[in-house]
């Protein structure tokens, strides 16, 4: 009858994109209901157009990723000629100055690497899926996992790194006066010259894994951690008793006390650490554990439908980010099938389970 | 618009005028004045940058002699260490063809994102850049959290818009990541003056 209800017409392409954007702002708050979530799967079902566009913006977002190499460019070479006030009158120049000679004078060029920044601090992230290296002004490299944050503070007296999420693996330039300390939760771990990852779990878990060296773990209470954070000081604190000891081989859970401590032998450390070279391998890990990982690094969700299946003893390889690869594994060699709900969200059944 | 976009648009001929005499391999002047741009932008997204002209030449002048010294110190000792060429390899490094095409990427992405609103574009970058949460970049603002949201969402729907007015397809993107040597859209990139006078005429 009414000819002019818009009830069907699609609303422009103007408009979907206006609320899908929306949505991805939305998607990026600390927190996101569960009222929000189901109002964004009606939205999303609206009409396929509504997916397409959704998608295009998600993957821009994504793509725009790369923008965050401008901090490393502004970083690296413009520094010298930024447009402050000039060196010689920044405060505390002149005792720089003198220490730089003296340490010239003594050590070459180990002032000299550092530049005028003695004092040097930045921020890290990393996106879902996301990997990258960070190489430091001391020689040390940071290789940062997917959906990570570090913060670096060097001072003359101490490398400090805070791992507030995620989880990263490091190689420590040797320098006996000058320790390298991991701040993650409630743990810290002090290295000399070593490689080693740590990781933030749920739980404010800190697990430890230690390649090369050695490297001793000792707890604080959050509230003094979370206080050096803020203040933006690199953090020579007064640090508890080291609670353990761990060397090369060795992995550890701990937070205000040691929860497990286990000898690992290099292929299983090569294993777990295989996200370094963007790879995921598994040998006989049950599956929950399998998709609780492969979900660290993919929006998609994956479900269980059947718990038992959750302690099936799953082995592959994979490539970060590829979860097809593992859903056709899983389908091919251990006979599940896998059910796509929608682009975002899988289902795992095992093959004999009737599809209510 | 951000202040040197602006004055890279305005001052572009005098710049690739002074990169010509500046160095002797004059095919790559457009290439420096990019670069130079690029850098230049990354510094502005930390501080405000009082004369934009007078530093995009002094960056400029750094490109070329940071490329000659570059040259003079890596190129030809690397390639023949075989130790290095095997570090690079296990470090994960992008291949030279990978890194310029992220290196594109980041120029059409850059050059989006410069061309937006100056409350805007810091909002968007602290967001996307610093990964700051909205409160966060609200303090640091001094506006509220809601116009922060309003914020990042009109700058990704105008680089959007953008993008798809330079003729790129978003939906390409996805293919770059799995094999950004060959199947990337940027492969082949317009150059930034083409961008560029496109901007002047979309900023109205």
């Amino acid at each position: 009858m009414s000819k002019d209800n818009n009830v069907l017409l699609l609303p422009s392409v103007e408009t979907i994109e206006e609320e899908a954007s929306t949505w991805l702002v939305v998607f990026g708050r600390e927190s996101v209901s569960d009222q929000e979530k189901t109002d964004f799967e009606y939205w999303l079902e609206r009409s396929e157009r509504h997916r397409i566009i959704f998608n295009e913006l998600a993957a821009l977002w994504g793509e725009m990723a790369v923008l965050k190499e401008l901090d490393d460019i502004a970083e690296s070479s413009v520094e010298f000629i930024n447009a402050r006030s000039p060196l010689w009158q920044r405060k505390g120049f002149m005792s720089l100055a003198a220490s730089i000679f003296v340490a010239v004078f003594m050590s070459g060029l180990f002032y000299f690497n550092n530049g005028y920044g003695v004092n040097q601090q930045a921020s890290y992230v990393t996106a879902m899926g996301e990997q990258r290296s960070i190489h430091l002004s001391d020689g040390s490299i940071i290789q940062l996992n997917t959906n990570s944050q570090v913060d670096v503070r060097y001072s003359k007296a101490v490398r400090s790194i805070y791992l507030i999420q995620g989880e990263g693996f490091f190689e420590v330039a040797k320098n006996k006066s000058r320790p390298f300390k991991v701040y993650a939760g409630e743990g810290v771990v002090r290295a000399v010259g070593t490689a080693f990852s740590v990781r933030l779990m749920a739980e404010q878990e800190v697990e430890v894994i230690v390649e090369e060296g050695r490297v001793a773990l000792s707890s604080q209470d959050l509230d003094s951690i979370m206080s050096l954070i803020e203040s933006s000081s690199s953090g020579e604190s007064q640090n508890r008793q080291p609670i353990a000891e761990l060397t090369a081989g060795q992995s550890a859970v701990f937070a205000q006390k040691i929860q497990t401590l286990e000898h690992m032998p290099a292929i299983e450390i090569n294993r777990k650490l295989a996200w370094r070279q963007g790879m995921l391998a598994y040998a006989g890990d049950p599956l929950a554990s399998v998709v609780d990982d492969v979900s660290r690094y993919t929006d998609i969700k994956i479900e269980i439908t059947d718990p038992a299946l959750r302690g099936m003893q799953v082995a592959g390889h994979f490539r970060v980010g590829e979860v097809e690869a593992l859903f056709d594994s899983l389908e091919l060699t251990f006979g599940l099938r896998v059910e796509r709900v929608n682009e975002g969200y899988f289902k795992l059944y095992s093959a004999q389970e009737v599809k209510k | 618009m951000s202040a040197i976009l602006k004055a890279y648009l305005e001052s572009e001929k005098e710049i690739k005028r002074y990169l010509k005499r500046l160095t002797s391999n004059s095919s790559s002047v457009d290439d420096y004045a990019q670069e130079a741009f690029l850098k230049s932008f990354a510094a502005e997204t930390r501080s405000t940058i009082k004369e934009p002209r007078a530093f995009l030449f002094k960056v400029a002048r750094n490109v070329v002699f940071g490329e000659a010294r570059h040259k003079k110190t890596s190129a030809s000792g690397y390639i023949q260490d075989a130790e290095d060429l095997d570090q690079m390899l296990d470090d994960n490094q992008p291949s030279p063809e990978v890194w310029l095409d992220g290196r594109r990427k980041l120029l059409l992405f850059s050059t989006a994102v410069a061309n937006l609103p100056e409350q805007c574009r810091k909002a968007f970058l602290l967001r996307r850049v610093e990964g700051l949460q909205y409160g966060q970049i609200a303090d640091r603002m001094g506006i509220s959290v809601s116009m922060v949201e309003k914020h990042v969402q009109r700058g990704l729907v105008k680089c959007n818009a953008y993008l798809r007015e330079q003729g790129y397809d978003m939906s390409e993107f996805g293919a770059a990541t799995k094999d950004a040597a060959k199947s990337s859209p940027l492969t082949k990139p317009k150059p930034l003056t083409k961008l560029a006078e496109q901007v002047e005429s979309s900023d109205e």
